[in-house]
């Protein structure tokens, strides 16, 4: 497997605000590689420095082993992006949009036809090829935003947060329409805030933070880097401090609260921490009703490591 | 190129009415084109009530000097005289006493004349009957008699006043109807060039779009290049249509080579004015701004130059900022074409002329690029 894209000690500031500050990231081919974090935290403007369409302070930038540069067009030519905002003409037609611009990548008309059709293919545009962005809906909108970054068959392609704002269908449709380009063979690079995307699709996340890559790694890796395995929720109406303090010393327990009828338990990996916690709350003789038991989550790494949530960021 | 005239289109219904309008302008400035005009200014009629209880030479003289410009009614009581100035009937009431002739030669009219009005705009008339007994003065110090100073002026005052409308060294309202022609031009050009190249530049360079654009393997000057034939082609065929419209409406008042020069100054505008919609396309957002901007720079311009009205009615600082604007020198040019003698005689001027129309072309394009640099730096 070669080398995609390599991020050596990238600095990039805005006046006083340094938006990426000293990353580095090495993407590999037939990656599903996810850049995850809240808003403002540095994803767009790195894809931006990535595609040479902003100046960098310092660092370098290497793509298919070339260095990126704004006419670096053999490069360019083997990219495909799908931006943040839908950037589509208004005035063009579905089908004239897709055809527009694959034009920027492929010149000859009679190469474009079948690209363009394969692209309505793929995002399931077939019924609408004659109508006008503003007679879309905003997930056939995404559908045809996607369709014009990757109709010219590109080996590279971007996402930067291709959902937002998207229903649960057309999210879904994007999803899977994602997972297929790279069984086709295409790496991807996939920015989101939102960690459930990231935690399904991709098969290598960096964690961003302030500019800084946080963590990276697999998201069991990344699972594994934290102290909570386990985090268990029981619905007690009534808990005692002396008896909060005995579940504090179950085995693997590191952190037990109760708040508002709700003992919230974490434990740090281990085996059978759920039974040990209902047979505790069983031999004491106290009630509890709906019992809850959740893996660790990408949101609970984010936790850890920056001690904010990347949920409440992402809002 | 074909990407550009399928964004033009959306501006087509917009640049329809415009052109409408300066279509309607032509007609109805083409069918006065030439005719006489009504030059003289007349007082208007006011209603009067003259008491004369003089009698004498000169009041006969100064009631008749009256009733040349207003209606004159007799005499009446003083019951049914307040009734009718209460209600408006009469707009001015005027007591000539006893002893009034006496009175002017010993030089006091004013207790043997009294006057009455609840309008305001009387004033005028208080004028004229003070100018009359100026009149009067002046014939008798001449050593005529009263009868004969009466008469002097009441034949003085027949003569017609020389108010006249003011018109130019140019004679604009016996202009031919290509003058007209070409005068709008000056209007509809700038005007309907924004509201259509304007929704071209703002599609093109939308931030999206353009950050899109950037991503793929066409270099910017090549997008910029085939950005700017597109405009230059859509320019050219409205400027086209519009020369077609000349040739085929106002042939007859032009010579081929007049014409011709004509149509060289309406093509300087029309560089100078896809400068301005390029500047004012890449900035304003928005159909609705990109209207008012268009109205306001071709009307403001066209209002400025003396488009609309005459120049000569215009104050000096009103020229002076004309002087500024690339409207006022292409109208310079448009008076020359119909200048006695034609416009090769004078052609040293309008290649002048031309010239800063031109300078004005290359500055707005300077403009519009540094304009285009600008939105990508942002």
């Amino acid at each position: 497997m070669s080398t995609v894209v390599k991020i050596e000690n990238l600095v990039k500031r805005y006046a006083e605000l340094v938006a990426v500050d000293h990353m580095n990231l090495s993407i590999e081919e037939g990656e599903v590689f996810g850049l995850l974090g809240p808003n403002g935290s540095g994803k767009s403007t790195i894809i931006s420095c990535l595609l040479a369409l902003t100046h960098f302070d310092k660092g370098k930038i290497t793509v298919f082993g070339e260095p990126m540069r704004a006419d670096n067009y053999a490069v360019k030519s083997r990219i495909g992006v799908v931006l943040q905002n839908v950037a589509v003409f208004e005035e063009l037609t579905v089908q004239e949009n897709i055809d527009y611009f694959c034009s920027l990548y492929i010149k000859d008309k009679k190469r474009r036809k079948p690209l363009v059709e394969e692209a309505v293919a793929f995002v399931g545009l077939e019924d609408f090829v004659r109508f006008y962005p503003k007679k879309l809906s905003g997930g056939l909108l995404r559908r045809l935003n996607i369709a014009c970054g990757i109709a010219h068959k590109p080996e590279l392609i971007i996402f930067d947060e291709p959902t937002v704002a998207v229903d649960p269908q057309s999210r879904n449709r994007i999803l899977e329409g994602i997972q297929e380009l790279n069984r086709q063979g295409a790496t991807v690079i996939y920015t989101s805030h939102y960690m459930e995307e990231v935690e399904q699709l991709c098969s290598r996340i960096a964690i961003i933070d302030k500019g800084q890559t946080v963590a990276i790694g697999s998201k069991e890796e990344l699972k594994s880097m934290i102290q909570t395995g386990e985090t268990i929720r029981v619905e007690v109406p009534e808990l005692t401090e002396e008896r909060l303090a005995g579940i504090r010393k179950l085995p693997n327990v590191f952190l037990a609260e109760y708040k508002e009828g709700l003992v919230t338990v974490k434990c740090s990996g281990g085996r059978h921490n759920v039974l040990h916690v209902l047979e505790y709350l069983n031999n004491a003789g106290i009630s509890f009703d709906r019992v809850f038991a959740e893996q660790p989550t990408l949101n609970d790494v984010f936790l850890e490591i920056t001690g904010r949530e990347l949920r409440d960021e992402a809002k | 190129m074909r990407i550009v005239l399928k964004v033009a289109k959306k501006a087509l219904p917009s640049a329809f009415i415009y052109f409408a309008i300066f279509l309607v302008l032509l007609i109805v400035f083409s069918q006065n084109a030439g005719k006489e005009r009504e030059t003289v200014f007349r007082a208007s009629e006011m209603s009067l009530v003259i008491q004369d209880e003089d009698a004498g030479v000169l009041s006969g003289a100064l009631c008749a000097y009256l009733s040349r410009d207003n209606k004159i009614s007799g005499e009446m009581d003083e019951a049914l005289l307040s009734e009718m100035l209460f209600y408006g009937k009469t707009d001015y009431v005027l007591f000539i006493k006893d002893g009034f002739e006496e009175g002017l030669l010993a030089g006091n009219t004013d207790t043997l004349l009294e006057r009455q009005s609840i309008k305001a705009n009387v004033a005028f008339l208080d004028q004229k009957i003070e100018l009359f007994f100026r009149y009067v003065h002046a014939e008798l110090a001449m050593g005529k008699s009263m009868e004969e100073a009466c008469r002097a002026v009441l034949s003085l005052c027949e003569r017609q006043a020389g108010t006249a409308f003011t018109e130019g060294a140019e004679g604009a309202s016996e202009m031919a109807a290509g003058y007209y022609f070409f005068t709008y031009l000056s209007y509809i050009l700038p005007c309907v060039l924004i509201m259509v190249l304007g929704p071209i530049l703002h599609a093109f360079y939308k931030k999206d779009i353009k950050m899109r654009t950037d991503c793929g393997t066409v270099s910017a000057r090549r997008q910029n290049l085939r950005i700017i034939g597109g405009i230059s082609l859509v320019a050219l065929l409205f400027w086209g249509l519009l020369i077609l419209l000349g040739v085929l409406l106002y042939r007859k008042d032009f010579t081929v080579v007049s014409f011709c020069f004509g149509a060289g100054n309406s093509f300087l505008l029309l560089l100078v004015s896809v400068a301005i919609s390029s500047t004012v396309g890449i900035f304003v957002r928005g159909d609705d701004a990109l209207n008012g901007a268009s109205n306001l720079i071709s009307m403001g311009m066209a209002f400025l130059c003396g488009v609309f009205v005459p120049g000569e009615l215009l104050p000096d600082y009103v020229h002076k900022i004309a002087e500024f604007l690339p409207v006022s020198w292409y109208m310079k040019n448009v008076k020359l074409l119909f200048e006695e003698g034609g416009v090769i005689e004078k052609s040293d001027i309008f290649f002048k002329n031309g010239a800063v129309i031109f300078s004005f072309a290359v500055a707005f394009f300077f403009i519009a690029l540094a304009s285009v640099k600008k939105r990508k730096a942002v």
